[in-house]
């Protein structure tokens, strides 16, 4: 007897324990106002979070006018994203009343009431969604018809939004609608958007296809840059692969550099392919200086990698030309090695005609190169050619 | 059962169910780090959030490493308010782990782990936030984690220390910046307590952080309340720290009140840059709602204060509409303005279009000195010597008031 007493006991005490963990979540009734109301006051993140996003999924017309009085009270303490998502609950079962409120904030604000309201109207009601659209005030348009793109393929309807992109004249505002059509398939996956893009019919404008090539690959390649590079490798003899291919380098750059430009210098050789190296190398040696060089040092020298390496040596030219002209000597390209050495050494020795001097002569440059910055004028030469000029010059310069 | 024992298995019983509610989170679960990339797909914002705090609730130290396998498998889904609500879970089992992890992300995934780490960090050790931050070396994150580290501290416990740091910054645009998230801040505890910071930094506070601060608090109280700023300012006119306030005030109030904003700007004291106030507010109100602001002169009895406005339209209109021009410079109060402005605009014209001039003028209504000097005067010249139509612009220097 006293052993079953002792079990209900330790059971008994179990359950308490139990029921006072894992039940204090799920306790909660999120469903009301007051709960609402709590989330506002709540300075911790996550239960914030929690509280006020449980309230907006359930929130509906009869609650809508305490909860709208909850908000405004803490109206500037509330995140973007938390206005946005009362928004976007609030304009599931009335969303003209809540472009009406979004239309009454002030003009900062409104930037990003307005397009979350239509980002949700278009989630639920697209077609709805495109007559209120036509009600904005200009300024409001481009990004709230973005953010109803966004919103109506997130929604599911994506040949809708398609049609819908694909009507609106060219321009800003489509270019703005592609790139949100692209960053909402991309968040779907690869495949949706590559899909989508390589199947635009051939009879749309060679303007539209381009743009769209340029928005999927800059949003795929937020995402997968590795997808987005082979998906690029398909298209690189078509016309409109320059500035995709630079939005690949940039984004590919800022996630795995050394991927980036190594998949870069091995491209067929092109115009194209030295900007985006070129545009490559820049941001990474922007937030990354040290790792970039390292790098470069690191890798064997090719054509491919010229313009990388002459971005290096325009980074250096003006503070360090003895370690810029030491980058040039890598540049493979003979002659375009020889042009950008003369041309730091020329600009070096203009501004510091002894410095530059004294390292030519301990450099190991070949004679011709050094002859050819030593027929730089130098800053006195400048001075008298100034002076030779006519005076009017000198006062436009003025 | 006698009462005692029982009463001692009830408080028993309570002290196990206070023991399981105030105790640490439960442990880790396999399905928290599985609601997490459920979380992920959730196509409505509202269920994305909601899952992501859930589950973050939900994990324990141990199990963080697999939520970070699921950042790192796929960082570009998660936005900046997701990285918020991940480092909110995290920091409170561990400070630097959270730190180190963000700044060895790369490209975008970095710049915004990293900024919700710092905010997070400076919210409860802004000391800390602040080393990470000045050990940074690449530099457009620097600037971003600043910005960050100033938001998380000022809406800290600590944040009386920091209008002492940011004074201390050298000059530039971190600091203004600085300031302004901190005006914005402490706006958010009324309106007193950002007249009271505001006023109560020393006059010769190092490299005019007064009057940085100044603007910034009048900037911030006028998007809540301009009036009330308003007000304020008018009590610290003619201080060098307040010399560009009233402006700052004038161009939030046009965006919720131009007749109001307008109004009050020429009550300012001519010394207080009215002029320019009321010519920098009428242009931007003009930019964006013609109608309206034109009206708004036609309305108001032409006065010295008023003549900036004029001179507004007189300058809009000069190039394309010199007719037009000309009669609103006949609004101009200021007589000696008046005719200056008159002649210039009359030159201006002449000089492009000399026989519609000559047709215009006898019936312009003008004075015979102001017509003389219209077809007679020849145009400046400019520094080169040179004679052009540039010169032109020059003399419309009248038109202009500062701070256009």
């Amino acid at each position: 007897m006293r052993a079953l007493v002792a079990i209900l006991v330790v059971l008994s005490l179990a359950g308490a324990y139990a029921a006072g963990r894992y039940g204090r979540v799920s306790s909660l009734d999120l469903s009301t106002v007051e709960s609402f109301r709590a989330a506002l006051d709540d300075w911790d993140l996550l239960a914030r979070s929690y509280r006020f996003n449980g309230f907006l999924q359930t929130l509906n017309a009869d609650e809508l006018v305490p909860a709208l009085e909850a908000l405004e009270a803490k109206r500037d303490w509330l995140a973007k994203e938390e206005v946005q998502n009362f928004l976007f609950a609030w304009a599931r079962f009335d969303p003209a009343g809540a472009l009406d409120w979004a239309l009454s904030q002030n003009k900062y604000r409104r930037k990003t009431t307005v397009p979350a309201v239509m980002y949700s109207w278009g989630f639920h009601d697209p077609s709805a969604a495109q007559s209120a659209l036509e009600t904005l005030e200009e300024s409001l348009v481009e990004e709230a018809a973005a953010q109803m793109i966004a919103g109506w393929t997130h929604g599911g309807d994506r040949a809708g939004a398609f049609s819908y992109v694909a009507a609106q004249p060219a321009g800003t505002a489509r270019q703005k609608s592609l790139g949100a059509l692209a960053a909402a398939l991309a968040r779907e996956g690869a495949e949706s958007l590559i899909l989508w893009v390589d199947t635009i019919p051939t009879s749309e404008a060679a303007g539209y296809r381009r743009v769209a090539f340029q928005q999927a690959a800059e949003a795929l390649a937020r995402v997968d840059p590795v997808r987005a590079s082979h998906w690029i490798e398909t298209h690189l003899e078509s016309d409109y692969s320059g500035p995709a291919l630079n939005a690949v380098a940039l984004r590919w750059t800022e996630q795995d550099p050394e991927a980036a430009l190594l998949w870069l210098s091995g491209l067929p050789a092109s115009g194209t392919r030295a900007q985006a190296l070129q545009k490559g190398v820049e941001r990474w040696l922007k937030w990354d200086p040290k790792g970039a060089e390292a790098w470069l040092i690191s890798v064997t020298p090719a054509e491919g990698l010229d313009q990388a390496v002459r971005t290096l040596v325009k980074r250096y030219a003006r503070a360090e030309p003895s370690r810029a002209i030491g980058w040039a000597q890598r540049i493979q390209d003979p002659l375009t090695r020889e042009l950008v050495t003369t041309g730091v050494g020329r600009t070096w020795f203009r501004r510091d005609p002894d410095a530059a001097r004294a390292w030519l002569s301990e450099s190991q440059l070949a004679t011709s190169l050094q002859q050819a910055i030593l027929q730089a004028p130098t800053p006195s030469d400048v001075e008298d050619d100034r002076r030779a000029e006519p005076v009017v010059a000198d006062d436009e310069a003025a | 059962m006698s009462a005692l024992p029982l009463a001692l298995w009830v408080i028993a019983l309570a002290a196990a169910f206070a023991l399981g509610r105030d105790g640490p989170p439960a442990q880790h679960n396999a399905g928290s780090v599985s609601s997490l990339r459920e979380s992920l797909d959730q196509r409505s914002p509202i269920d994305r959030s909601f899952g992501l705090s859930l589950a973050f609730t939900q994990l324990n130290a141990e199990s963080f490493e697999e939520a970070i396998a699921v950042v790192e498998a796929d960082p570009a889904r998660w936005s900046e308010p997701d990285f918020r609500l991940l480092m909110a879970a995290w920091t409170r089992f561990d400070d630097l782990e959270p730190v180190d992890w963000a700044l060895s992300q790369r490209g975008t995934t970095r710049s915004r782990a990293a900024g919700a780490v710092i905010e997070t960090l400076a919210f409860r050790d802004p000391l800390s936030a602040r080393s990470v931050v000045d050990s940074l070396e690449d530099a457009d994150l620097a600037d971003k984690l600043h910005d960050k580290m100033i938001l998380g501290w000022a809406r800290s416990d600590f944040r009386d220390d920091l209008s002492a740091l940011i004074a201390a910054m050298p000059p530039g645009i971190r600091r203004q910046k600085a300031a302004a998230i901190l005006a914005i801040e402490i706006r958010k505890d009324g309106a007193e307590a950002l007249i009271q910071w505001a006023e109560d930094i020393p006059d010769d506070a190092r490299a005019n952080f007064k009057e940085i601060v100044f603007d910034k608090a009048a900037n911030s109280l006028a998007l809540a309340d301009p009036a009330h700023a308003s007000r304020w300012i008018r009590t610290h006119l003619g201080r060098s720290y307040a010399a560009r306030a009233a402006g700052v005030i004038t161009q939030r109030w046009l965006e919720q009140d131009p007749v109001a904003a307008l109004d009050w700007a020429l009550t300012l004291p001519a010394n207080a840059n009215r002029d320019e106030t009321v010519a920098s507010g009428f242009a931007s109100w003009l930019e964006r709602n013609p109608v309206d602001a034109e009206a708004w002169v036609l309305s108001s009895t032409p006065a010295p204060a008023v003549d900036p406005a004029v001179r507004v339209l007189v300058r809009r209109d000069y190039l394309p509409k010199p007719a037009s021009a000309l009669d609103w410079a006949h609004r101009i109060d200021d007589p000696g303005i008046r005719q200056r402005v008159l002649a210039a605009v009359g030159r201006s014209w002449f000089a492009r279009d000399p026989e519609a001039v000559k047709s215009w003028l006898p019936e312009s209504g003008l004075e015979q000195q102001i017509q003389h000097v219209i077809l007679h005067s020849r145009p400046k010249r400019l520094a080169t010597g040179e004679e052009g139509t540039a010169g032109l612009d020059l003399e419309l220097d009248d038109l202009t008031v500062g701070g256009e």
